[in-house]
């Protein structure tokens, strides 16, 4: 047997934050909150101006006409803080995916974006919050003192804001915990994006209370107003999306049927809103914003940046689905949101099927079509559902309070039904391969090299057409720090590599299954890493090696040993967190919902 | 002995982590009761201004009532 490796990988620390990264950070957040602190003081108390001449120039200007500037002023600070994090966590997994894990917490450069952007739009709450002037907040607002009430978008503004950024510390408590989680999905980085994307919600209720008094023309919209609401909407559909990334990349650490899923829920709930919140055209023209700022940001971190490249869905087919189911049922807006949502589970989302083959690393294939399309029916229709009434509570038109309250909680149980059932996985019984390899192109000895060969497993690994049989190596660094090879099969066991596999270095090379529920991985070349006390996986000519659930080798970091109890308390608070926030979206939409219109 | 490391924040993060998580709300939090404050003042001041110095001062018929 010859073993084609190779150097040791430099070694990268995998514990928590080192204390000269935490000064700086600690002491950048003391000021800038000691700064907004001092400037939301001055502007209350009368000291300073300044605030309040802002606010009347953004009420002069054409583009932010049609509502008030104490609330498109910290709306337009919101959308800049939120594009900002949005850049910096698509580069933030482009690291990881090329590279590999951080080396703390603020030793990666994208973190800083995130943290930046979040911080920005927590503190565009806070500034919402300490805008308006005596009464001007209109009747949901929540007073706090004698003259002083805040909107209540600002307050959920805040709120998200802070539960975004909640999940960055306490990453850090994660890893110390559990190791480090190198996927989308650990449950702080979920609290990241699920507070940056939902913040979008008080973004909208903000608008909404800020139009108070500004009752243009019958009709339609004025095109700065709509394309106002359009600007929301769109970001609505850029931070559900978000999700999506593992995917959006071609490493996906979960099965395959979660990915129209996540894309049905997404895109029927942010178009369906759009449609009945913008008007005609709503649903094209936001996924048209979608694809301007989501497309830009692909551009940015992969061709500017040189970090791995992302896909991005193409949504077009489900908003052309919500157009057209427009037409018949706009007057019902509720059954207008489930008609709507499950056209997009179904025609939406072949549309997206023909699209990942084009632009995806690893497309649909026929393994995924019965499951995926009845999850995407189920996250259609409860997206659907809940568009249509956080549509009609932005225009003040919810139905009675329980019908509200049972579309929700019964739109919601769907989605994390779906969810539930898309991450259940098995793995393959006793299945084994033998790597039949060698050397390809050059002799140097010098890593990363490459091989060439075939796969010979013990079994036949798949039944039908799989989900995925690749070669996958990850952060291997850098651009082209990511390979993906689907094999290309010879026999019901033997597999052939399409192109030379890279080893050595630090690439993390191995053999990914993913068949039904089966998902499942062998290594072919692990390197040593002294962080976490793991020895090289060398890749070994004619060694026979067990597949095994495959996230034991793509989450390599995490720590074994751990108690499931102590994975069902950190998941639990996780998960309360969670509650709280989506409960205070919905409480925050009846509130200004239910209450008096001016009139 | 720390219990799996949790809560083994170091002296420096624990500022960390309540800034960078509640910082805005901090300071939103703060303004507010900076301003209670002043408006509690103020009422203070108005009752004080409202009610006599001494019994002097005051007519007989608010002295009855």
């Amino acid at each position: 047997m010859s073993t084609y490796l190779l150097s040791a990988a430099p070694a990268r620390p995998a514990g928590p934050a080192p204390l000269d990264q935490v000064m700086i950070a600690t002491g950048a957040v003391t000021l800038l909150t000691l700064a907004l602190g001092a400037l939301l003081l001055a502007h209350r108390t009368g000291r300073i101006g300044f605030l309040d001449r802002l606010v009347q120039r953004a009420e002069g200007s054409r583009a932010l006409s049609g509502a008030a500037g104490w609330a498109t002023v910290p709306l337009m600070c919101a959308m800049t803080s939120l594009i900002t994090a949005l850049i910096g966590m698509y580069w933030d997994i482009a690291l990881h995916i090329g590279v590999g894990r951080d080396e703390g917490p603020l030793a990666n450069p994208a973190h800083y974006p995130i943290m930046f952007g979040l911080f920005g739009l927590s503190a565009s709450g806070a500034l919402a919050c300490a805008l308006p002037r005596r009464g001007a907040a209109g009747p949901s607002a929540v007073r706090v003192t004698r003259e002083w009430s805040m909107p209540v978008g600002g307050l959920l503004l805040t709120g998200a804001g802070s539960y975004a950024l909640l999940g960055f510390p306490l990453d850090d408590v994660w890893h110390r915990i559990f190791g480090q989680d190198v996927t989308l999905w650990g449950p702080t980085h979920l609290m990241l994006i699920g507070g940056a994307g939902l913040s979008l919600v008080g973004m909208a209720i903000l608008y909404q209370e800020g139009r108070q008094g500004h009752r243009g023309p019958a009709g339609r919209l004025p095109l700065n107003q709509y394309a106002q609401r359009v600007g929301i909407m769109g970001g609505l559909l850029i931070g559900l999306s978000v999700f999506q990334a593992e995917y959006d990349f071609g490493v996906p650490q979960f099965r395959l049927v979660l990915q129209p899923l996540l894309i049905a829920t997404a895109a029927a709930l942010s178009l369906v809103a759009a449609r009945l919140w913008v008007g005609r055209g709503g649903a094209v023209a936001a996924v048209v914003f979608y694809a301007l700022v989501r497309g830009g940001v692909s551009l940015l971190v992969g061709p500017v940046l040189g970090e791995v490249p992302a896909a991005v869905p193409l949504y077009l087919g489900e908003a052309l689905s919500v157009e057209l189911v427009a037409l018949f049922l706009l007057r019902r807006p509720l059954a207008f949101g489930v008609a709507s949502g499950a056209l997009v589970g179904t025609a939406g989302l072949a549309t997206e099927y023909a699209w990942t083959q084009v632009a995806y690393v690893l497309p649909w294939t026929s393994d995924v079509l019965v499951e995926g399309a009845l999850l995407g029916v189920v996250g259609g229709v409860a997206g659907g559902a809940l568009g249509a009434l956080l549509a009609l509570g932005l225009q003040r038109r919810l139905p009675r309070r329980w019908l509200s309250a049972a579309v929700f909680a019964v739109a919601t149980a769907a989605v994390a039904a779906g969810m539930v059932d898309g991450l259940r996985t098995t793995t393959p019984d006793d299945l084994r391969a033998t790597l039949d390899v060698r050397p390809a192109g050059s002799t140097e000895t010098t890593a990363p090299r490459h091989l060439e060969g075939r796969i010979r497993f013990s079994a036949p690994p798949v039944s039908g057409d799989p989900a995925w049989v690749t070669v996958t190596g990850w952060q291997g660094g850098g651009v082209s720090g990511l390979y993906v090879d689907h094999l290309k099969r010879l026999s019901p066991t033997t597999y052939r590599l399409t192109r030379p596999a890279p080893v050595g270095g630090s690439w993390k090379t191995m053999v990914r299954l993913h068949d039904g529920r089966d998902l499942s991985a062998m290594p072919v070349f692990l390197p040593a890493d002294a962080a976490i006390g793991k020895p090289e996986v060398p890749a070994t000519n004619g060694v026979t090696r067990a597949f095994d659930e495959e996230h034991l080798l793509l989450q390599r970091e995490r720590k074994a040993g751990v108690p499931g109890w102590l994975w069902l308390v950190a998941g639990m608070v996780v998960l309360a967190c969670s509650a709280v926030l989506v409960v205070a979206l919905g409480w925050g939409v009846s509130r200004y919902a239910r209450s008096e219109a001016p009139s | 002995v720390t219990l799996l490391h949790m809560g083994a924040l170091h002296g420096l993060e624990l500022p960390f982590v309540v800034l960078l998580c509640l910082g805005p709300m901090i300071a939103v939090v703060g303004v507010v009761l900076v301003i209670r404050r002043r408006d509690e003042l103020a009422e203070r001041d108005e009752a004080s201004a409202l009610v006599p110095a001494s019994p002097r001062n005051t007519r007989p018929d608010e002295r009855n009532s």
